[in-house]
């Protein structure tokens, strides 16, 4: 679910819709999905009807949508918080999936990603990784873990 | 005191499963026994039975949506939050719960 070229670490952003447009166009040049514009619609009509910043300086913008070819977590770690509606927000985990071709398997991830925002040793390691690479490395190998 | 109940958000992939870990911990924290169903997209897990009913002192309804079975909680003591108010301050929720099956 995790992929190198879709992590990102030390980010600065003005508002919650410029790492929405940044993190579909990379999930979209790591051809995760085709037709980006459709799918970062979806994501912003999500937002619309109901903030995906949980708190915890966390956000999960997500949707689901055909135009997703395969199920993906784009993760992004600002350098400092930025508001996200009446959130305050460092870490960004924004989710595909597709619409109808969805496993199970790739559900079970996301449950247990979900899951492990609400843990603050997850949280605090996340936050403490010191470049993309190590953040990547981290969330592999629980994901791995996870899957076995 | 024994706790049952639902989480359930619209899309059904992250935020059912955040309440659901977040009022575990904060439930078992306060030294309460707590089971919640989840109705995400995987369908119904940890299903809430008659007989965790019987047993238990007070539901928990956490969702943003409509969800399946709500009537088997009718002979409980029903306490209902938006399921991100309940992501957001799990343990207020809880003493929210307690409060209302003090009153």
């Amino acid at each position: 679910m995790f992929e190198k070229e879709l992590v990102f670490t030390n980010m600065e952003f003005n508002n919650k819709w410029e790492v929405i447009e940044f993190l579909t166009t990379k999930a979209a040049e790591n051809e995760k999905l085709i037709k980006s514009e459709i799918f970062e619609k979806a994501v912003i009509q999500r937002e619309d009807e109901f903030s995906t910043a949980v708190g915890y300086e966390v956000a999960i913008p997500h949707g689901s949508s055909d135009t997703v070819k395969e199920s993906f977590v784009a993760v992004c770690l600002l350098k400092k918080v930025m508001p996200w509606d009446n959130e305050e927000v460092r870490m960004i985990f924004m989710i595909g999936v597709p619409e109808s071709r969805r496993t199970q398997e790739h559900l079970k991830i996301l449950a247990w990603l979900s899951r492990s925002l609400m843990r603050e040793e997850f949280r605090k390691q996340v936050m403490e990784a010191k470049d993309s690479y190590s953040l990547y490395n981290y969330l592999h190998v629980l994901e791995t873990n996870e899957e076995e | 005191m024994k706790i049952v109940g639902i989480t359930a958000c619209p899309t059904g992939i992250a935020h059912t499963y955040m309440a659901q870990e977040a009022l575990e911990t904060a439930a078992r924290n306060r030294g309460h026994q707590i089971k919640l169903e989840t109705q995400g997209a995987m369908g119904i897990e940890n299903e809430i039975t008659e007989e965790d009913i019987a047993n238990a002192d007070i539901a928990l309804i956490a969702v943003g949506c409509a969800v399946e079975g709500i009537e088997r909680f009718d002979s409980l003591q029903i306490v209902e939050i938006d399921v991100g108010d309940a992501i957001k301050n799990p343990t207020e929720t809880i003493i929210k719960v307690e409060e209302s099956i003090s009153s």
